[in-house]
C-alpha cells in the first residue's frame, strides 16, 4: 500500500470484522491486537486505540466474544478474548458483506467507464 | 500504574457505577504498559505515558452506554436554557406591553387600543416560539 495512511474514518465500519478475524485465529489480550494490526498494516493503518479498546468491550457486551483472565508465558496475567460460537456465525456474515461491498465499489471505482472519455 | 487508574477514571466521569467496563479497560492498559517495559525496555514511567499518550482523545472512546448519558446530560441543559429564554422571553413580553399601553394612555390624547395590541401581539411571538422549541426538545426523547 502506498500513499497516507488511511484514518480510522474509513476503516472504523470494518474495524469490528478485523478485530473478530483476529481473535479467531487465536486468543489475544487487549494489546495484543493493537499491535497485531499495527504489525499486518505495516504502519498504513493510524488506528485509535481508544475506539478499538471500546470496540472490544463492545462486542463482549453483544456475546460474541468473551474473556477468561490467564497467564502469559513471560509476565502478569492478561485477560484473553475469544471467539464464541455466535461471533463466528456473526463474522462468517460480515465476511460475506464485505465481499459484497467489495463488489459494488469495485463496479463503480474502478471501472473504466465512458465518463473516463 | 495509579496514573493509569486515574485516567481511567477520569473517562468515566460521567458514569462511575459502571465498574465491569472501568476494570476491563484498566486491565487493557496495564498489559499494554507490561508489554511496552518487557519488549520495548521503557521505565514503567515511559511506558505510562505512551499507553496514555497512544490511547488518543477520550471522545473516540465511545462505549454505548457511556454515550447515552452524555447525551442526556446534554439533553438536560438545553431544556434547562429553553426554560430560562422562556421566563425571559416572557418577562420581556410583560414589560413591553405595559410599557406600550401606559404610554398609550398618558401620552397621547386618544387611545389607539389596535396599535397597543398590534404591538403586544408581535412582541408575543417571541415567547410562543421559545415555548414552541421548548416543548418540541422536551417531546423528542430518541
Amino acid at each position: 500500500m502506498n500513499g497516507l495512511p488511511l484514518s480510522s474514518d474509513v476503516l472504523r465500519g470494518h474495524l469490528e470484522s478485523i478485530i473478530l478475524t483476529l481473535i479467531s485465529e487465536k486468543d489475544r489480550y487487549g494489546y495484543e491486537i493493537v499491535n497485531e494490526i499495527k504489525k499486518r498494516t505495516a504502519g498504513d493503518f493510524v488506528m485509535k486505540e481508544a475506539t478499538l479498546y471500546a470496540m472490544v468491550q463492545r462486542l463482549e457486551k453483544k456475546e460474541v466474544i468473551t474473556s477468561y483472565i490467564g497467564d502469559k508465558s513471560h509476565g502478569k496475567k492478561r485477560r484473553y478474548y475469544k471467539i464464541t460460537l455466535l461471533g463466528k456465525a456473526y463474522l462468517k456474515e460480515k465476511k460475506a458483506e464485505w465481499l459484497e461491498l467489495k463488489d459494488i465499489m469495485a463496479l463503480f471505482l474502478e471501472a473504466n467507464h465512458e465518463t473516463n472519455r | 500504574m495509579k496514573r493509569i487508574d486515574k485516567f481511567v477514571r477520569r473517562l468515566y466521569k460521567h458514569q462511575p457505577e459502571d465498574h465491569e467496563s472501568m476494570e476491563a479497560l484498566k486491565q487493557m492498559l496495564y498489559e499494554k504498559v507490561d508489554d511496552l517495559m518487557r519488549e520495548e525496555d521503557l521505565s514503567e514511567e515511559d511506558a505510562i505515558n505512551r499507553t496514555i499518550e497512544e490511547f488518543g482523545d477520550e471522545k473516540d472512546y465511545e462505549l454505548p452506554a457511556l454515550e447515552k448519558e452524555k447525551r442526556r446530560h446534554r439533553r438536560a441543559k438545553t431544556l434547562r436554557h429553553y426554560k430560562n429564554d422562556l421566563l425571559f422571553s416572557a418577562l420581556a413580553t410583560l414589560l413591553i406591553a405595559s410599557i406600550v399601553f401606559i404610554a398609550n394612555y398618558t401620552l397621547l390624547e386618544q387611545f389607539f387600543p389596535w396599535v397597543a395590541l398590534i404591538i403586544t401581539l408581535g412582541v408575543l411571538f417571541w415567547p410562543l416560539s421559545i415555548l414552541y422549541k421548548f416543548l418540541n426538545k422536551k417531546g423528542d426523547h430518541s
